[in-house]
């Protein structure tokens, strides 16, 4: 239960992207679908528990002064070995979309700032829990950046046909908007899922806070650190 | 006993308020609303209307969200409303207009904070959003193009004597074909430049060729008998309504001068080739072909979304410079980037990324044309350089 507690912990509070904001180049980049954004935090996952591994094991051996450097070999690595199988094993399609952005995670700063923050200060078996918590709430988020997406900007989920597009008859439907899938929707897709998730932070650290008020002899500090968090605007 | 009333300053007051000025600007939007209605059907009407009901709503829900004051009293969002239906063909589907419409008042206005603080002008930020969203529905192949005969008064004949004769209009009429669909004047001249067969002679006799062909009649295009958008076909109406706009003080003259005599200028320069021959085609122009000459910069003023954006969209009070001068910085960065991207880039129209770049810039102009402060120093700071 403990174990569970502090994955969903590394998932959720401390989400690489909407907690930690790292690694936000790929999650611009290649969330066009829920299969890319599968894929690539699967692949990001991947190297990340490897390379949390390897470096936990090693950390006495590195050099302190050249420690990012040998963090990168040990990422870029891993990274070759995932992008060698990706290429021998994967679709050919995902690894068409993904194209140069498995190369890049070598410089994922997500990998390289869990490397850094935790695998090279603690044992073997907290940083796979580390790698396994921060890469499930990596990959969950892409996943969801891109089910929005695709559903949004093609109707589609997994490929899949959900609501109709283009008809030929005058009054269709609907169809989708096509900008969720380019650049421009990828920006505001973030950005309103950034505003949800911290207007669901804030809700929750003042209910926090209002139920952690015992009757008690309160500081005029208090009393300010509570409505600024009680008015903090509900959504972005 | 007269009483002597002590009070501080300021002691004389502006009436203008928020809301009389958004619905002044309304007031000026709608005859060229009401033309549409004329030109386009009920069909115009409806697509302004659900645009504009889109815009109130979702303003006020977010405003609800924020907790702040709901304002939708003030007329903003209307206007957003009108100009994003005014930005689309009256033939696209009805979630385009709800769909620009909630992204205008959603995205580029509420998530910045409200009126006052949003960047980009909300309207052109929709237009952009669902440009690329429904491609199919914004750039028709065909628009539907109801002719009128043109009325004869001394303008227009003045205005004909100067222009060129297309017999579409005229056979539609003779023919009594209440509606016939052509294609958008801004497509005709980017089409036009690009057509192997109009690559033949002097600039001026491929433009006058190509107009001659294809394109409306001047007085039509400029009074709003043509093929576009809702609210982009009369430039007539439009300069009407900023007319007042600007006798009312609300926009200063100026800005959309600048603009438009930019855009002008270089659509008029910037196709004339380089050197002697460039020098030969403007005196060809001027003194042979006659008023032929200025008919390509003329049909770039008066054809798509130049007369309304340069109106109504560069003059935002939100989202343009503070002062006069950057004011003018403003509007010829736009006419510059529209002729750029009307003559060079991929999109027969320009206007709305034009003014969105140019609103990215109005921080950086406001900088560089902070006004001197009364009474401080001769010699002005260097730009940029903090006071």
């Amino acid at each position: 239960m403990n174990l569970l507690k502090s994955l969903l912990d590394k998932a959720v509070k401390s989400n690489p992207v909407f907690g930690l904001m790292l690694g936000l180049c790929p999650t611009l980049a290649v969330t066009t679908s829920v299969k890319n954004g599968l894929a690539m935090g699967l692949a990001a996952s991947v190297v990340l528990l490897c390379s949390n591994i390897l470096i936990s094991l090693i950390k006495k051996l590195i050099p302190k002064e050249v420690r990012i450097a040998c963090y990168i070999v040990v990422i870029a690595g891993f990274v070759t070995m995932v992008e060698i199988l990706m290429k021998a094993l994967a679709p050919a399609e995902i690894n068409n979309q993904l194209g140069i952005f498995i190369p890049l995670i070598v410089v994922n700063c997500i990998i390289l700032g869990r490397a850094e923050a935790f695998a090279s200060r603690n044992g073997v078996v907290a940083s796979i829990g580390d790698a396994v918590g921060i890469g499930l709430g990596y990959a969950g988020v892409l996943v969801m950046i891109g089910a929005i997406r695709e559903l949004v900007g093609k109707g589609t989920f997994w490929g899949y046909t959900v609501w109709s597009g283009y008809s030929d008859a005058p009054e269709a439907l609907a169809a989708p908007a096509t900008v969720a899938v380019l650049a421009p929707g990828a920006f505001i897709v973030i950005g309103l899922l950034f505003g949800l998730f911290n207007a669901i932070g804030n809700r929750r650290q003042a209910a926090q806070l209002a139920a952690a008020q015992p009757v008690r002899f309160t500081t005029s500090a208090d009393e300010k650190a509570k409505g600024a968090s009680a008015a903090e605007p509900s959504a972005q | 006993m007269t009483r002597l009333t002590v009070s501080s300053s300021p002691h004389i007051r502006q009436t203008d308020s928020t809301a009389k000025i958004m619905w002044s600007v309304v007031a000026a939007l709608t005859p060229a609303l009401v033309l549409s209605g004329y030109l386009f059907g009920w069909r115009a009407l409806w697509v302004t209307g659900l645009s504009v009901l889109t815009a109130v709503v979702c303003e006020a829900l977010a405003q609800r969200l924020r907790k702040t004051p709901v304002t939708i009293g003030d007329g903003s969002a209307v206007i957003t409303g009108i100009l994003v239906a005014f930005c689309m063909p009256a033939t696209v589907h009805w979630y385009v207009p709800v769909f620009g419409s909630a992204a205008a008042i959603l995205i580029a206005k509420q998530c910045f904070g409200g009126l006052g603080c949003n960047i980009w002008n909300p309207a052109l930020v929709g237009r952009a959003i669902v440009h690329v969203s429904f491609a199919k529905d914004m750039n028709p192949s065909s628009y539907p193009v109801v002719h009128v005969e043109p009325s004869s008064s001394w303008l227009s004949d003045v205005l004909r004597h100067f222009t060129i004769d297309v017999t579409a209009a005229g056979d539609a009429a003779a023919t009594a074909v209440d509606a016939i669909t052509g294609p958008s004047p801004m497509a005709i001249l980017k089409k036009g430049l690009a057509s192997p067969d109009a690559l033949v002679g002097s600039p001026a006799e491929q433009f006058t060729h190509v107009l001659r062909g294809q394109a409306p009649h001047l007085w039509d295009a400029f009074w709003g008998n043509i093929g576009g958008n809702i609210g982009e076909v009369s430039a007539l109406l439009l300069l009407a309504g900023v007319v007042y706009l600007v006798v009312k003080g609300y926009v200063r003259w100026y800005s959309p001068a600048l603009y438009l005599g930019t855009v002008a200028v270089l659509a008029a320069v910037l196709p004339l080739p380089l050197g002697p021959e460039g020098a030969r085609w403007v005196w060809a122009a001027a003194l042979r072909s006659g008023p032929d000459g200025m008919l390509y910069p003329l049909y770039h003023l008066v054809c798509g979304g130049l007369m309304l954006g340069a109106l109504y969209m560069a003059t935002d009070m939100v989202t343009s410079p503070l002062s006069p001068r950057g004011q003018m910085v403003f509007a010829v960065g736009c006419g510059v980037l529209t002729v750029l991207i009307r003559l060079y880039g991929g999109y027969p129209e320009g206007v709305c990324y034009s003014i969105l770049l140019m609103n990215t810039a109005v921080p950086l102009i406001d900088r560089w044309t902070r006004p001197r402060v009364f009474g401080t120093g001769h010699k002005k700071p260097a730009p940029g350089a903090s006071s």
